[in-house]
């Protein structure tokens, strides 16, 4: 008999850090614990502190000078450090950083490994997701990309057919690039243009290559999207796509970062999704899979108003346990302070006034539109895999 | 960018005594729609998807008589033929393109034809000058016409340690102004938003209020 979920997180897994300035923020993992702890929906003995991935398993996707530029960073040239990404404002290197990155991989690893041998039936990893990592390359605040380690450890291990869905603001660049030839990976990006936005891919006519054609797919959104187009598209274009697959395991990268109050990103979506989106994932999981699903968390660089909140939902979801609409008075008092701000006293988004768009309309139209191009091109291709 | 670097070199030629029939299998079998026409070694036409279609008559005469099918290409080929030479520029293939509503041009140097250069050659150099494979994020600038102005940006550019991976210069109505597109390579452009509009620069895009 296995156990419904297992929250990966350990408190070294915070060592994940550029420097105190930087918008990638690893306070946000203890923060959102700490809100589940308050809530009571978070158990002791649900929480396991995962492994550190060996260089060894960080090697399945990286490339030897890469990793090697990651783990021995002090013997490298500035010189040699930007060629492989590192360095930069976004990327800049830090002590331990090497470990501190396969921490991260090793709770994707093992949130994996558990679903596919019958522990657990879901597993979360937020401090994973990490999806813009390269083969030899960083980029957008990602050294070690966890997930596409994860799915070439299934693809290896269990030859499973896996769905890859990513709502994070900023489109799924590394994931899709590592299985953009492979019919048994499908990825699904649903992400702001790349129009302005970082990383500027992700348009709906990458489709994947040779075998892979029919089996990347992606949404560009377009700048100001509110919850009912984001969500709809999900329905429209996730859903369906996910059915037509049949997967033996689903991973969902959870960055919250789409949500109207960060700061890096133009989209105007609010917890209404954050709480949607996980229960869709869990009831496709339910009734797909056998349940099997890997969560994991992504971007989302409002630490304080808005990630805690997202994240502790997908938790929520995960476990069917209701959070009070009220954010619990005991982790109110113990953070403001250390905020600065005045923080959200509810679950929900109720009190935020995300100001009306004139151009709403043309902007939904968009983004469907779009949907279904990526929806039409693709679905024949994915059915008939089947035979 | 030249030519000789963006176009093809492997090219199928075909004599004029080729008919209609065989025309249509080539560009079906190779999934390619112009075939230069060449007799003794010179460039005497082009044959394009375009030709063989206005050439071919309607199925139901085709069915009683599939002989109409063997008239030969160099009677319907379009020539004299528009060419450009290797050292020529893309620019250069682009407006030839686009005047003469063409969709490819022979590259022609010394004796005889070298490659081809087709629509699709040009879309994807323009793809790769707009830097769409590397990534980045893109900060449309509008700034004063004036020497020395792309200077200034850069420097801000510079201070951030952020490297550039385009840039574009786009056509605005404004009068004495410019608009520029630089995607550069970061996932936080905040800071270099802010010094830009610090320093005078007028940041359009991505914009922030959403009109």
């Amino acid at each position: 008999m296995s156990a419904e979920s297992v929250y990966l997180y350990c408190k070294s897994l915070e060592s994940y850090k550029f420097d105190e300035d930087h918008p990638f923020n690893p306070l946000r993992l203890e923060l959102t614990t700490d809100l589940l702890q308050a809530y009571s929906v978070l158990y002791p003995k649900e929480i396991i502190s995962p492994p550190v991935a060996t260089v060894e398993e960080v090697l399945t996707f990286h490339s030897l000078t890469y990793v090697e530029s990651v783990e021995k960073y002090q013997t490298k040239s500035l010189e040699e450090l930007g060629h492989f990404g590192l360095g930069s404002e976004d990327n800049p290197v830090f002590p331990l950083m090497g470990e501190a990155a396969r921490k991260i991989v090793g709770g994707t690893l093992f949130g994996a490994r558990a679903i596919m041998e019958g522990k657990f039936k879901h597993a979360l990893n937020l401090s994973g997701g990490l999806h813009h990592a390269h083969k030899d390359k960083a980029s957008g605040f990602c050294i070690y990309n966890d997930i596409v380690l994860a799915i070439r450890f299934l693809l290896k291990e269990y030859k499973a057919r896996v769905v890859y869905i990513d709502t994070d603001a900023h489109h799924g660049d590394g994931v899709q690039a590592a299985f953009y030839n492979d019919p048994n990976v499908l990825t699904i990006s649903m992400h702001e243009t790349g129009k302005y936005l970082f990383p500027g891919t992700g348009s709906v006519s990458e489709l994947g290559e040779g075998l892979g054609f029919g089996f990347s797919v992606n949404v560009p959104m377009e700048p100001f999207t509110q919850d009912e187009s984001w969500l709809n598209t999900f329905r429209e274009v996730v859903i369906p796509l996910t059915r037509a697959f049949k997967p033996d395991i689903i991973i969902s990268q959870n960055g919250c970062d789409a949500h109207h109050l960060d700061p890096l990103t133009h989209l105007s979506v609010t917890m209404e999704s954050f709480a949607t989106i996980p229960s869709l994932v869990h009831d496709l999981a339910h009734e797909l899979c056998e349940g099997r699903w890997l969560a994991l968390g992504g971007g989302g660089y409002e630490p304080w108003l808005v990630v805690p909140r997202a994240w502790s939902l997908v938790w929520s979801k995960m476990t069917d346990r209701t959070l009070d609409s009220e954010i619990p008075l005991t982790w109110l008092t113990k953070w403001e302070a250390k905020s600065g701000l005045i923080l959200p006293k509810t679950i929900s988004d109720s009190w935020l006034q995300v100001p009306e768009i004139p151009r709403r309309r043309e902007i939904t139209e968009k983004n469907y539109l779009a949907g279904q191009r990526a929806v039409n091109s693709v679905s024949g291709i994915i059915l008939g895999n089947l035979g | 960018m030249l030519i000789k670097s963006v176009m093809k070199t492997e090219v199928l030629t075909v004599s004029p005594e080729v008919t209609i029939n065989q025309a249509w299998e080539i560009l079906r079998d190779l999934e390619i729609r112009h075939l230069p026409v060449v007799e003794d070694n010179q460039l005497v036409g082009i044959v394009s998807d375009r030709n063989l279609l206005a050439a071919s008559p309607a199925m139901s005469k085709i069915i009683k008589d599939p002989a109409l099918l063997n008239r030969s290409v160099g009677e319907i080929m379009s020539a004299p033929v528009i060419t450009v030479h290797p050292l020529d520029t893309i620019d250069d293939a682009a407006s030839l393109m686009y005047k003469y509503k063409i969709g490819s041009l022979p590259v022609v140097s010394g004796e005889g034809i070298v490659g081809i250069i087709t629509e699709s050659d040009l879309l994807r150099a323009l793809n790769e000058m707009m830097g769409a494979q590397e990534p980045g994020s893109q900060l449309l600038i509008r700034m004063e016409d004036r020497p020395g102005i792309l200077a200034e940006i850069t420097q801000i550019f510079k201070r951030f340690e952020v490297n550039i991976i385009s840039v574009l210069t786009i056509p605005n109505n404004v009068p004495e102004t410019r608009d520029m597109a630089f995607k550069i390579n970061t996932i936080n452009p905040r800071k270099i938003v802010t010094a830009l509009m610090e320093a005078g620069f007028e940041v359009i895009g991505p914009h922030f209020g959403g009109e």
